[in-house]
């Protein structure tokens, strides 16, 4: 599952020329990964897509990628 | 010493005085403005409204797949006309040839359009300040401002400000931070800007902001947990939505997701028996949409549903227009640019609601056997289109769904 979200977040990251390799559970996606609205609603749409979970149902100021794990139940946090 | 322009990204400002210094240093008038810089934009507009010459405003970094579709060559872009210089004698004299103007002036703005092609709006200064209040209480109000500087909202604010002499705080496309410590350093009290803006900062925002007084809430549809977040995060402020289109300019205003229609605008504005909000045409800029009047009414497009006799809400829009984050979106024009791209045999493109941009785009695409997907999405994240206009979710489909009389099926 991690996995998955890694791959998610990495490749909007990265097409916005963000210079990372990978994804660590304390990156916040605003101000470490430059995430804009966009971002997040695309990083959200993805995910509810395979995990039927909207991360931003109950928090509208998700921010660290730990976050999205807890959210998603995906183990551990940072 | 007033500030005219501060900018939350860069830093740099500008007086009213130094205003009226860049206005009397034209020598040329340009008719079609595409700035990058919204500072050089407001220059050129007021200095069209001074000197009589009517000016069309575009969005910057428009393609010339865009521009051809707006039937402007890049020639145009750079076109100018030797002008008479302003004189004038001060930041009074701006603002008193600006109040008392006649009114005989139009600044054209684009929007999106539902044949693909963006349509053309045109506006008086009467439409455009409409709503502005000019008062001796406005006078030390700071504005934020944060839609994009060639969209009608934007308008709205600047001349709200520029009327009252207010300090202009530019946020549109500034990071969170700077947006935050913008709002502090500045003193900003007043905030107009879509809910996916106030979405955007809030996390941003690590304590209450007592000095704002104003947050109002435009450009999609209102959410009422955002407005709880909003009071909490802005307790000194009222909170309030309004509803506004390029065709019209800003119309309604409520302190809540209910409208009603305010007794100056009763008989100009009605719901009609499709539950459909209708605009008289004494209200309207001109525009060419003579698909969108009925009679002597405008048909917005716009939905409501009634809660009582006198309230309802904005609840859908019946063209297929999708509302990003603000942004009308016509997705023919979006399918029309994909089908361009090498190996796509067939696509729609149609929204997927989100709570935090109202919609995101997503593209069903049919393709040929010799490309690889990866390879087609990757053209579709770098077509010559505005930011917003992109699909961020590409789905591949074996055949797209069809109704009965052939239309795609947009679910």
């Amino acid at each position: 599952m991690k996995e998955f979200i890694d791959g998610v977040i990495l490749e909007i990251a990265k097409r916005n020329n963000q210079d990372i390799t990978e994804i660590s559970p304390s990156h916040s996606l605003r101000r470490d990964l430059g995430f804009d609205s966009f971002d997040l609603a695309e990083l959200t749409v993805k995910l509810e897509s395979r995990f039927g979970i909207d991360i931003f149902e109950k928090k509208m100021t998700v921010d660290a990628v730990s976050e999205v794990y807890e959210i998603l139940g995906a183990g551990e946090t940072a | 010493m007033t500030y005219f322009w501060i900018e939350a990204a860069s830093g740099n400002a500008k007086t009213y005085d130094e205003l009226v210094e860049d206005l009397n240093r034209i020598d040329r008038g340009r008719p079609l403005v595409c700035e990058s810089d919204p500072y050089r934009l407001y220059v050129q507009v007021l200095h069209s409204l001074l000197a009589g010459y009517e000016i069309v405003c575009l969005d910057d970094g428009l393609s010339e797949e865009e521009l051809a579709r707006m039937e402007i060559s890049p020639d145009q872009l750079t076109e100018s006309f030797p002008v008479q210089p302003l004189n004038l004698g001060g930041v009074e004299d701006l603002l008193d040839r600006v109040r008392n103007h006649d009114g005989n002036w139009h600044v054209s703005l684009y929007t999106s359009g539902t044949t693909g092609r963006p349509k053309q709006v045109r506006h008086r200064l009467q439409t455009l300040t409409r709503e502005a209040k000019v008062s001796e209480s406005h006078r030390n109000d700071v504005w934020a401002f944060a839609y994009h500087p060639a969209h009608i909202a934007g308008f709205h604010v600047f001349f709200q400000a520029f009327l009252n002499r207010n300090p202009i705080v530019f946020v549109f496309g500034a990071e969170g931070d700077q947006i935050v410590r913008a709002f502090t350093d500045h003193g900003v009290t007043h905030i107009s800007a879509t809910p996916t803006f106030y979405r955007h900062l809030l996390p941003y925002l690590k304590e209450p902001n007592v000095q704002v007084r104003r947050v109002t809430c435009g450009g999609e549809r209102f959410d009422e947990n955002l407005a709880d977040l909003l009071v909490q995060a802005f307790p000194s402020a009222r909170v309030r939505n309004v509803y506004a289109s390029t065709e019209a300019g800003s119309l309604l205003s409520s302190t809540g997701q209910y409208f009603s229609i305010p007794e100056k605008l009763k008989g100009l504005i009605k719901i009609s028996d499709r539950n459909e909000l209708l605009v008289h045409q004494s209200l309207l800029a001109d525009f060419n949409s003579a698909a969108a009047i009925e009679g002597e009414w405008y048909l917005t497009g716009d939905l409501v549903e009634w809660v009582n006799d006198s309230q309802f809400l904005l609840t859908s829009r019946k063209s297929e227009m999708i509302n990003v984050g603000g942004y009308k979106v016509n997705p023919h024009e979006i399918e029309a640019e994909i089908r361009k791209i090498d190996g796509v045999k067939d696509v729609v493109v149609s929204a997927k609601e989100n709570r935090l941009v109202g919609n995101v785009l997503i593209a069903q695409i049919v393709k040929a056997e010799h490309r690889a997907e990866a390879d087609i999405t990757s053209d579709i994240y770098k077509l010559p289109l505005q930011s917003w206009k992109i699909p961020r979710v590409v789905q591949y489909v074996n055949e797209l769904s069809m109704t009965k009389t052939g239309k795609l099926v947009r679910t």
